[in-house]
């Protein structure tokens, strides 16, 4: 037997006209198959909307607070971890390299402090000959740019350091209301 | 979206978790219920919920106020019970375990009969839903206790409304097979020994 459309309309739910109406009730009165499908429909959507309705536990809400709380704060703390993992990791890695300078020099302390002066005082006279290069060429190079530009660098260069400032205050309120967190 | 949720929503954009506790107080029948008939499980139901609500807030500046907030946060709720299903794999938990007695529906009255009825037919809800796909499921429980339009379906399940439609023509053709075999669970067999078992009974002792 043709089942069709009368299985789709049934699990479809499809509201039908007066003709469509007779003609699933005609198919009905011979389908044992589709009145059964009929039949459990309309049992199930029973079943599912008489069945109780749950709701949670009193208190739902602060847990929800308690939860959100505690997931800001592992998110603090992670972010915390990998700036200090960072920092440790810099720290380390720049000790290793001066110890392996300093494990490199074999002479005694006052011939490594000899060492460490002659070399400062070598890079001051390679800035001093790189100054005295460079000058005649700045000398040039301030008369030929226009004073706007002057003005420009300043802005620029205070716009720099404001957002540098900003950024250092912003770090300080995040450390201080971590320590704090931590601590109490 | 209702005034309230609008004022409210605002307000928790402006980093204010009070603000947004009023919408945690509005919305968390709607999501747990969500949640426990696609897990079928309490404890996981007030884990998704809650999760649904951090998410929600953590991701609150992304929300399109034009859009109505429950079915933003139904769609946060029934995407994340999907991705748990497939995940974990879940399987239905009882609800017969005493430990979830404070989930049980409101007793009508110190009736056990009662609670034993609605503790079964909860059962045979949770088992017709546990025999559909995770995505059949969630369009199900949309339709059938939030009384979402295929549309609202389709929009908080970023489906298409032909693919809703689709989904739903199968999971109730499911569900009608499994309703079958219920109802077939349900029906006292007569056991071919029981006239010889009765007449051993009744019969004297030698």
């Amino acid at each position: 037997m043709n089942h069709q459309p009368f299985k789709h309309w049934i699990l479809m739910e499809t509201k039908l006209d007066e003709e469509e109406k007779g003609r699933l009730r005609d198919h009905l009165e011979t389908c044992q198959e589709c009145r059964e499908l009929l039949q459990s429909q309309r049992e199930i959507s029973h079943l599912f909307k008489s069945s109780p309705s749950l709701t949670p536990q009193p208190g739902f809400t602060a847990r929800w607070r308690t939860r959100l709380e505690q997931r800001e704060r592992m998110q603090r703390m992670k972010v915390a971890s990998i700036t200090l993992g960072i920092i440790i990791a810099s720290l380390l890695l720049l000790l290793f390299s001066v110890g392996v300078q300093f494990s490199t020099i074999r002479d005694s302390l006052p011939q490594v402090l000899f060492h460490a002066m002659t070399n400062a005082v070598n890079w001051l006279l390679f800035i001093d000959r790189i100054t005295k290069v460079l000058e005649p060429i700045i000398r040039v190079g301030v008369k030929l740019i226009p004073p706007i530009w002057y003005y420009i660098f300043g802005i620029s260069l205070s716009g720099v350091l404001i957002a540098w400032l900003f950024t250092i205050s912003e770090s300080m309120v995040f450390i201080r209301r971590f320590t704090n967190e931590n601590i109490s | 979206m209702p005034k309230e949720d609008q004022y409210w929503v605002t307000q928790a954009l402006k980093d204010n978790p009070d603000a947004f506790e009023k919408l945690v107080d509005a919305y968390q029948n709607q999501v747990f219920s969500v949640c426990y008939r696609m897990l079928g499980s309490p404890t996981a139901a007030e884990d998704a919920a809650q999760e649904t609500f951090i998410r929600a807030y953590q991701a609150l500046a992304s929300y399109d106020q034009e859009r109505s907030f429950g079915t933003w946060i139904l769609s946060i709720a029934s995407n994340y019970c999907i991705d748990q299903i497939r995940k974990r794999k879940m399987t239905l938990l009882s609800l017969d375990n005493e430990k979830y007695a404070w989930l049980a529906p409101p007793a009508q009255g110190p009736n056990p009969e009662t609670y034993t009825l609605k503790a079964e037919k909860m059962k045979q809800v949770q088992t017709m839903l546990g025999k559909l796909g995770e995505t059949d499921r969630a369009a199900v429980v949309l339709q059938y206790w939030h009384d979402y339009s295929y549309q609202e379906i389709a929009e908080t399940l970023s489906l298409t409304e032909s693919a809703v439609k689709s989904r739903l023509y199968r999971a109730r053709q499911t569900m009608a097979e499994e309703w079958k075999e219920i109802q077939a669970d349900h029906q006292p067999q007569p056991s071919p020994n029981s006239s010889s078992e009765r007449i051993a009974h009744e019969s004297p002792t030698v």
